[in-house]
């Protein structure tokens, strides 16, 4: 029998914490949890996780999250690691995070979107995903490699994306010609409430990266007023 | 038609504070050169001192001059005395020294700056009265007679002689000792014609007498007529008898009478005085200074006179543009010097005066002015005999003409250079003051420029260069600091939704992990549904603080966006084809063709988002909400207009800012409104070059909103 996955949690709020724990505790994994990045790092020195989720404000640190996290990627390089922050808007401009199994859910919390989040995760870390055929998304001459989260273009591989515009994408591609309204998009990629326009944002990156590859890329149509639709 | 009401704000203070700004610049300049002012002035009385001291040197010459003078006569009493011994019996005929030749035209006016006796003769039986003055000068003897007779009959012609009338007689005796009359004639007022007379005393009329250099002419007084006459005094012999007599004839039918220097009736001659030639031989030594030394006895006789008060000439004026700014430069400088140096008064009265007080023993001086010169300085010294009586006067006179060419130079170069000293440092100052003005509306603009309309900084960097070492760059300096202090506590304030965002959600999330688990735990249990409520409202609180945090980091997020060219009538079609589905009559007009511009265009929908709330929350229901798009030259009108309230005018001021809201559902707790939405309207708009402005409807009531966007010209 299996041993369960290990998850640490880095979380200097105690209620906060406890309350990771509780829904954790629920699913069939074994948990850690530490206030600080000091104790945190201490104790996955002595045993790997197979996943940690990180407060990046720990206690007197504004970026202790951020600090741990460049820690454990010198140990265990392919760590993969969810943040919960309240900080969205600067997660996306930290350098180096936008490479290997990470990602992040903006605070407050949905509980339910959070153990999802896990579950997909742990997916990545456990070896479950590799046991099956490689999951790819395709539409048109879009290419998504779910696991190793690639993209291709008309063959080309397209810059790297972040977890958000990954995710949002996929949502994307798998509807091609229907109207998905900012609601649909923003639940499905952030579990909780953003403005239309930081869907738009994302959005507006994502044509970006296409448009590196192919100038007059217009498949991801603005529905103005309602969403955006894949266009084939 | 509805009636358009404006929402234009417009401030005086601008205006206002510039004119007060303008007045006390001026102001300055005023007082500065007021003060320059005093330059001229402090060099007029510079002058004006120094003139005084060469007045006083001039005086204090002309005194020691007269002093010696008097002296000298005083050592000589007998030119002085001897003359009223000689008078004793009857009027003399006393010849005095004249300063300069008369003009024999019947008109005493030029006898007036002579400071000459008349003697006076009168037969108060015949009613015959007159005055004779002889004077000498260059050669000829000047007579002049006033005839007291208000009832003048002209004699005239007739055939070869003449009819009777009022004539004079002028007898003397020759060189050989041979006796002549002559008759002066005035048929009318004007020259008169001489002739000689025979034995009998008849008029040769064929015969006048021109040959003689003899010249005489007539005018009518107030008080009757004067003769004039001029004869050389070398018609007359070495004893110098003549004999002047009037013939006054009332009546043609009654007797002539006759008033002769000798008497009525009387064919004597008089020895004309000469006792002032000795005089004149001791004034000798001053006949060529530029100065009238005048003798006078204790009768205030003239007895000698020598000198002369050199006059000025009239210099030929020609017309021509220097010569005019050199005439009105003079005129100007004799107009200052005439307060300087005033000299006035009348010498007929002054000069009497002074010799009357010098009779008194006293040394005096004064001045007077006089024709053709810039005025006379006199001293009247007395001349005191040995009992220390007064026998005479000593009368110098002389021009100040050279004194007031000195101070007029020094009056001139000293109106030259202070006006121009003057004008170089207010023209100086003026450049100065131009250019402190100057900067100090640069200054003034550029901070105007660190606020945009609504009051926000821009930025806390004045565009002009602080380097400089002066007030007003250590003024500019003080306010790129204050700006820029400003400037970071304005980021501290627009940071304030984002701190306090972040600080919220932490409790919010241990809130929402809590009500997560529970919902877990409990989701059988008959409490779940205030699990739910709990959820709804932390959703609620959730969407505020992401609007909240959002609209604060806008700018900073629209800086960081890239603008692509865009189709706004598809954009606005399709938007208000979505919104018509959820909101009902949405109605929109727009031109059927594309217009493009350069923008964002989920920034623009997003105002088109807060436009629309706007006008959904205004609105009164069942009323249509009407959007278009016209086109207006290389601009694109973009307007959303509702039926409901109108806005205060009072309001409009703070209509666009951030955290300001107009709703009653804002106060009651409802949807939760925090004014942002026209606050992200205003900035969307202007980051892509536009205006958003509004104005309200009348019948029915209601307010549009309107986004002014520049569109890309073909």
């Amino acid at each position: 029998m299996s041993q369960p996955p290990i998850i640490a949690i880095v979380e200097d709020d105690t209620d906060q914490r406890n309350n990771y724990v509780r829904a954790l505790q629920r699913m069939p994994v074994r948990v850690l949890a530490f206030a600080d990045r000091q104790s945190a790092f201490s104790a996955m020195q002595q045993q790997r996780p197979d996943l940690v989720i990180l407060d990046i404000i720990l206690g007197q640190e504004y970026d202790g999250g951020f600090n741990l996290y460049s820690q454990i990627s010198r140990l265990y390089p392919d760590m993969p690691v969810l943040f919960l922050t309240e900080r969205v808007d600067e997660i996306d401009q930290v350098s180096g995070l936008r490479m290997g199994a990470w990602d992040y859910q903006p605070k407050p919390i949905s509980i339910d979107y959070f153990v999802a989040k896990i579950e997909s995760l742990l997916r990545l870390t456990t070896g479950q995903a590799s046991n099956e055929e490689t999951r790819l998304v395709t539409c048109d001459k879009l290419v998504m490699d779910l696991d190793r989260r690639h993209i291709h273009w008309q063959g080309m591989a397209l810059p790297e994306f972040t977890v958000t515009e990954f995710t949002m994408l996929e949502y994307l591609a798998r509807r091609p010609g229907l109207v998905l309204t900012y609601e649909q998009l923003a639940q499905a990629t952030f579990g909780g409430v953003v403005e239309n326009n930081t869907i738009s944002t994302h959005i507006s990156n994502i044509k970006r990266k296409f448009r590196t590859i192919s100038a007059e890329f217009n498949h991801i149509v603005s529905e103005y007023g309602q969403g955006y639709r894949w266009r084939n | 038609m509805a009636k358009v009401t404006a929402g234009a704000i417009k401030s005086p203070l601008g205006q206002q504070r510039l004119g007060q700004r303008l007045w006390r610049l001026r102001s300055q300049l005023l007082v500065v050169a007021l003060v320059l002012l005093s330059l001229p002035y402090l060099g007029y009385r510079f002058i004006d001192a120094t003139n005084g001291l060469l007045q006083q040197s001039q005086a204090m010459a002309q005194q020691q001059v007269s002093q010696s003078l008097a002296n000298l006569f005083s050592q000589r009493p007998e030119l002085l005395l001897q003359l009223p011994e000689l008078s004793a019996q009857q009027p003399l005929l006393f010849v005095q020294p004249i300063n300069q030749a008369k003009q024999i035209d019947g008109n005493s006016a030029d006898w007036q700056t002579e400071m000459v006796q008349a003697a006076e003769f009168i037969n108060a039986e015949a009613g015959i009265h007159f005055t004779s003055t002889l004077g000498i000068h260059a050669g000829q003897l000047y007579g002049k007679l006033q005839v007291y007779d208000q009832h003048w009959l002209n004699p005239s012609r007739q055939g070869n002689g003449w009819s009777a009338g009022d004539h004079i007689r002028l007898a003397y005796v020759d060189a050989q000792g041979l006796e002549h009359e002559l008759a002066l004639m005035a048929p009318s007022p004007g020259s008169m014609n001489i002739y000689a007379t025979d034995n009998s005393g008849q008029i040769n009329v064929s015969q006048p007498l021109t040959q003689l250099a003899l010249q005489a002419a007539m005018q009518f007084t107030q008080d009757g007529y004067l003769v004039e006459w001029r004869m050389p005094v070398s018609l007359l012999g070495t004893e110098l008898l003549l004999r002047v007599s009037v013939i006054d004839i009332d009546d043609t039918s009654a007797a002539s009478r006759i008033l002769t220097t000798q008497g009525p009736e009387q064919q004597g001659y008089t020895a004309l005085n000469t006792l002032s030639n000795q005089a004149m031989a001791l004034l000798a030594g001053q006949q060529e200074s530029p100065m009238s030394v005048t003798l006078y006895d204790s009768q205030l006789n003239r007895l000698a006179h020598t000198g002369h008060i050199p006059l000025a000439t009239q210099d030929s004026w020609h017309w021509s543009l220097p010569e005019l700014a050199r005439q009105v430069y003079g005129r100007l400088i004799t107009h200052i010097m005439s307060f300087t140096n005033p000299v006035s008064g009348d010498a007929l009265l002054q000069r009497p005066r002074l010799l009357n007080l010098a009779l008194g023993g006293i040394v005096i001086q004064d001045r007077w002015p006089m024709q053709q010169t810039q005025g006379i300085q006199a001293t009247a010294m007395p001349i005191f005999a040995d009992n220390q009586q007064v026998i005479g006067v000593v009368l110098v006179e002389q021009a100040i003409d050279q004194l007031m060419q000195i101070q007029r130079q020094a009056m001139e170069q000293m109106v030259l250079i202070s006006l121009t000293t003057a004008l170089l440092i207010m023209l100086t100052l003026v450049l100065l003051f131009w250019r402190l003005a100057q900067r100090i509306r640069t200054l003034g603009r550029q901070t105007h420029a660190l606020v945009d309309a609504s009051g926000r900084l821009q930025t806390g960097k004045l565009a002009i260069k602080l380097d400089g070492q002066d007030e007003i760059s250590d003024l500019a300096r003080d306010i790129s600091n204050v700006m820029q202090r400003l400037q970071q506590h304005q980021r501290f304030l627009a940071q304030i939704p984002r701190t306090l965002s972040h600080e919220i959600k932490n409790p919010l999330n241990t809130i929402s992990t809590s009500l997560g688990n529970l919902k877990a735990e409990l989701a059988e249990h008959p409490s779940a549904e205030y699990i739910h409520a709990a959820q709804r409202g932390l959703y609620k609180i959730e969407s505020i603080l992401t609007k909240l945090a959002s609209a604060a980091s806008l700018e900073q997020a629209l800086d960081q966006e890239a603008k692509e060219s865009i189709d706004l009538a598809y954009l606005l079609s399709s938007y208000c084809h979505y919104q018509a589905q959820a909101v009902d009559q949405l109605d929109y007009q727009g031109p059927t063709q594309e217009v493009f511009m350069q923008a964002v265009d989920y920034r623009l929908e997003q105002a088109l988002d807060k436009l629309l709330d706007n006008a959904k929350d205004f609105r009164q229901p069942l009323t249509p909400i009407k959007v278009s798009l016209r086109l207006d030259g290389p601009w694109a009108l973009v307007s959303f207009c509702n039926v409901g309230p109108t806005i205060d005018a009072n309001q409009a001021p703070q209509l666009f800012h951030s955290m300001v809201s107009h709703r009653a559902t804002a106060k009651e707790g409802g949807k939760g409104h925090f004014g942002l939405g026209l606050f992200v309207v205003r900035t969307i708009c202007e980051h892509h070059g536009g205006q958003v402005s509004w104005h309200n409807q009348h019948q029915p009531d209601g307010v549009c909103f309107q986004l002014r966007l520049p569109i890309n010209m073909a």
